[in-house]
């Protein structure tokens, strides 16, 4: 019996599941590698993940339109767990309460700031105008922000990679500098770093105080709601 | 976990059409979020297997991030190329953004308690 070696590889390759599995594959190392190391905010799992599927779609030679095809079941989820986000934001609304005031003033102020400054900056560097749309939505958690990116004329996968960072960088240096800059109350610390750095930054929170975690989910809810308003009827 | 799905594609849908009709750049699935906002407050509650559901499908939502991730790949020319712009809004907005919630904190520090 003849082994045709070539067809069995060109049957990997065109199979419909290829890309979901490789996915799947490198966000579980990824997984692996952020548990084993005590959750390091850099080991990430979708960061990882993201970094080793990219490597393998490169090395592969894998034309991205394929790769984007293929894993297209796993991105249509996007729609509906944006819709979800509305479970996490009704649940701890009920911590504005009390204090809905400085709660309110420092999702304004700090909404306005980023993103205008993103833009300015942006701008003022030599950005041109897809990349500038990209950055302007980084204060919002991913899956929010490549919506608005991707409605105001910037780059999915840029806003993305972007956000992830942003949500590193600050998860990592934001407790520190918000101590040193005098935020000690667990309510504002965890709300800034939500405002900040969504979702890395409050994984990050929870790990402070129970507290500090919620006011962070609250603060990430909020931030992205009002950018996802406020952003395309300001920029689109 | 069918009839969450299905909630979720229908404000998904309803989000989509509504963007469509007001012709409003705002994503569908932020409008079909904000809508069901609205109808969680007006309802007054939650049903727990909508809220079981729902955080079951937030433990994937990193593995939905990967593949739009991705697509940076096809813009990598474009970074390099504008890697100044990048690098600088990726760091300064992060220090002013935990500079003006420091500022907003220390201004209206005493409601806090």
């Amino acid at each position: 019996m003849m082994l045709n070696w070539q067809a069995a590889n060109e049957a990997i390759f065109s199979s419909p599941v290829f890309d979901i599995a490789l996915t799947v594959a490198c966000y579980q190392l990824g997984l692996w590698a952020y548990r084993r190391s005590g959750n390091k905010p850099f080991l990430l799992p979708v960061f990882i993940g993201f970094v080793l599927t990219a490597l393998l779609v490169w090395l592969l030679d894998r034309p991205l339109a394929a790769y984007e095809l293929g894993a297209g079941p796993i991105m249509v989820l996007l729609g509906p767990v944006t819709v979800a986000l509305a479970v996490p934001l009704y649940e701890n609304l009920h911590l504005m309460a009390r204090l809905w005031w400085p709660l309110l003033l420092m999702l304004v102020i700090t909404a306005v700031t980023v993103a205008s400054s993103a833009v300015y900056i942006g701008f003022g560097l030599g950005g041109s105008d897809a990349l500038v749309m990209s950055l302007a939505p980084k204060a919002a958690t991913t899956p929010i922000a490549i919506l608005i990116a991707d409605s105001i004329g910037g780059y999915m996968g840029v806003a993305a990679v972007v956000v992830m960072l942003t949500g590193i960088l600050g998860a990592m240096t934001g407790p520190g500098l918000l101590h040193k800059l005098g935020v000690q109350h667990h309510a504002a610390l965890g709300f800034a770093l939500g405002l900040s750095a969504h979702a890395v930054g409050t994984a990050r929170a929870f790990e402070i105080s129970r507290q500090c975690g919620a006011f962070a989910a609250l603060g990430m809810s909020l931030m992205g709601f009002t950018l996802a308003v406020c952003l395309p009827l300001a920029l689109g | 976990m069918l009839r969450t799905v299905l909630v979720l594609c229908g404000f998904q849908l309803l989000g989509e059409s509504l963007a469509a009709l007001l012709s409003v750049p705002v994503p569908g699935p932020v409008i079909g979020m904000c809508l069901l906002l609205v109808v969680l407050i007006l309802r007054k509650r939650i049903t727990p297997q909508f809220q079981q559901h729902c955080h079951a499908m937030f433990a994937y939502l990193p593995l939905i991030l990967v593949p739009p991730s991705v697509g940076v790949l096809a813009h990598l020319e474009l970074i390099g190329r504008e890697w100044q712009p990048v690098s600088a809004v990726l760091v300064l907005t992060l220090l002013i953004s935990f500079a003006v919630c420091a500022l907003v904190y220390r201004i209206s520090r005493e409601r806090w308690q």
